[in-house]
């Protein structure tokens, strides 16, 4: 990276100890929005986990907005009504008390309720947490400080499991949005859509002559999804969330990037050596963004 | 003079008080070593694509060193004598002509006769071209302007095929290397690649049902294995890879793995999906820090 005025500036607004007021002249994008990247929260209804999740929401109030990316809740799968209730008014609870701020939400696979038999649409399972979250639909987009946002429904039913996947409608949609090619873009969803964490992930079973990256740990028709960004040109960043791993993948003009789990291991210290992290995303007015790795808890 | 963000945020943070002169006073007095890395180069022995390679070579000329990063003959993998000979002959008369500084490589697959009678070692079909490449051996250890290099083997033999892997007496090896030194900054190369998500976009790939499987062919089959030595390690800063013809950044706990295309592109006709030939200028700054440039050269 070329040390630039911008990079400067950013770098000293991050610092509010440093007072240099000769770098106040020198012209430069500002930064237009702060994002606080908070996924895989994981929250159960749990007084002592809302205690040390306050302080992740502590840590973060001075951003613009809190962007929640999936599996937000515990786990509401294949719960009883009664586990789901309280998860929803834990997260009522708890939000009403530490949340500040603007937010928006994405759903991640604990977020989902258990497949309903008689609805085969893609929006099953889905009604009662997108309206929970205050989702304008399962997939959503919106223009923020000169950036676009796009919010994608990543987590359907295969069966008797989930996998990541784009589904026909929704990919037609976002064909659709991104024709605008002029809008510095963010998109963010629940699984990867290109990430080296499942081919570090541990627990993966190598076979004779591959290692089998699972559906269930990234999007199945990510090569599709990837296309439409690198033609559309302006999708800079991509955020996930889902494997509880941290990594920035550099891709096609576009920047990848799994962003952890707030929760670390479930709430149990470390996942394979990464702390419980949120993301800083700074977008800038220039179309370029800053990213931090928070490590809150350390 | 270019300089990283993290080199930035520690200067800052170890002074917080320093002034703007002082920082670009400080960045001025770093030592950087540069380097050329060219992957993928396969030089056939055809006159036309010579005069196309010589392009690459005079560019990455205006660096201290060059790295070849296997593949650096078209294929001498299956190929009767005639054509062997005739591949080493031109790579010797080009770089006799355009080679004028130092330089280190490793082994691609298309840089083995995979054709050679096994004499059940890993040096099988590997000798000749370790000479005409002047190697050490098929891996290597070797210090550069206050940096660690190390040249790994990662193409094995299997069956009628290669797998990417690194065999059992390397792997030792790689533990001793990366044990006997904690602290010099430290760059990997290896052909095929330990972390990328080029085998994920690769628009080639074939799908199952339930994964995406990544074959051997495309990604190092015991990569997590390495990958843990080097998250261990602590200093392994940057680890270079080729191979796919394609081009990633990842950014994975505390190294930067890249895929660095190919200067070939696609096999010398053009673009291969979307990346265009190019080879990777490294600036090894001699306080660890390193910045990356992909050179378009054509």
């Amino acid at each position: 990276m070329n040390l630039t005025r911008r990079s400067i500036l950013t770098l000293l607004g991050s610092t509010p100890i440093l007072s240099l007021p000769a770098l106040a002249s020198l012209a430069g994008p500002k930064r237009v929005l702060r994002i606080a990247y908070f996924t895989d929260i994981h929250l159960p209804p749990i007084e002592e986990v809302n205690l040390r999740a306050a302080k992740a929401f502590e840590l973060a109030k001075g951003c613009d907005l809190f962007l929640f990316g999936g599996d937000n809740l515990m786990a509401i799968d294949h719960k009883s009504e009664s586990d789901i209730q309280s998860h929803f008014n834990n997260w009522q609870q708890f939000t009403a008390k530490n949340l500040k701020k603007p937010f928006r939400a994405i759903l991640g696979n604990h977020d989902i309720e258990q497949w309903d038999d008689k609805d085969a649409s893609f929006g099953s399972g889905k009604a009662r947490p997108v309206e929970f979250f205050g989702m304008k639909n399962r997939f959503w987009e919106e223009k923020m400080a000169g950036w676009r946002l796009i919010g994608l429904d990543t987590v359907h039913r295969d069966s008797n499991r989930f996998m990541g996947l784009v589904d026909p409608e929704q990919l037609e949609w976002l064909r659709g949005v991104l024709a605008d090619k002029t809008t510095p873009t963010l998109v963010c969803g629940h699984m990867p859509m290109l990430s080296v964490t499942a081919l570090a992930d541990t627990g993966l079973k190598p076979k004779d002559n591959t290692l089998p990256i699972s559906y269930a740990s990234e999007v199945s028709n990510a090569r599709e999804v990837v296309k439409l960004f690198r033609d559309s040109g302006n999708v800079k960043l991509c955020l996930s969330g889902h494997t509880h791993m941290i990594d920035r993948c550099d891709f096609g003009g576009t920047s990848y990037v799994c962003a952890g789990a707030v929760c670390g291991g479930w709430w149990n210290g470390a996942n394979q050596g990464f702390d419980p992290a949120y993301t800083q995303v700074d977008l800038m007015s220039d179309g370029t963004f800053e990213l931090k790795t928070i490590f809150w808890e350390v | 003079m270019e300089i990283s963000r993290r080199n930035v945020l520690t200067m800052i943070g170890s002074a917080p008080l320093l002034s703007f002169p002082s920082i670009a006073a400080a960045s001025s007095r770093r030592h950087t070593t540069k380097v050329a890395y060219l992957t993928d180069l396969h030089l056939p022995a055809c006159n036309d694509i010579n005069a196309k390679a010589q392009r690459a070579f005079e560019m990455a000329h205006h660096n201290d060193y060059l790295l070849f990063g296997g593949d650096n003959l078209m294929a001498v993998d299956n190929q009767p004598e005639d054509q062997v000979h005739a591949q080493f002959d031109n790579w010797q008369r080009f770089t006799a002509n355009y080679l004028k500084k130092p330089h280190r490589s490793i082994l691609g697959n298309h840089d083995i006769e995979n054709g050679a009678p096994t004499d059940g070692t890993q040096l099988c079909g590997k000798r000749r071209t370790i000479e005409l490449f002047n190697m050490k051996d098929r891996y290597w250890v070797d210090h550069v302007g206050g940096w660690r290099i190390i040249g790994l083997d990662t193409v094995q033999k299997i069956r009628n095929t290669y797998h990417g892997h690194v065999d059992k007496e390397q792997l030792h090896w790689l533990e001793g290397v990366l044990a006997a030194d904690r602290h010099t900054p430290t760059m990997i190369l290896g052909h095929i690649p330990l972390l990328s998500v080029t085998p994920l976009a690769d628009y080639n790939a074939k799908t199952q049902k339930m994964s995406m499987p990544v074959s051997y062919c495309s990604h190092v089959r015991n990569a997590r294995t390495i990958v843990k030595m080097l998250r261990q390690a602590g200093n392994v800063k940057l680890c270079l890879s080729g191979h796919t013809h394609m081009n990633d950044r990842c950014e994975f706990a505390g190294t930067t793995y890249v895929c660095a295309g190919a200067v070939s592109g696609s096999w010398w006709k053009g673009d291969h999906q979307g990346f265009a030939p190019s080879y990777t200028q490294i600036d090894l700054h001699h306080d660890g820090d390193f910045d990356l440039k992909t050179i378009l050269y054509s």
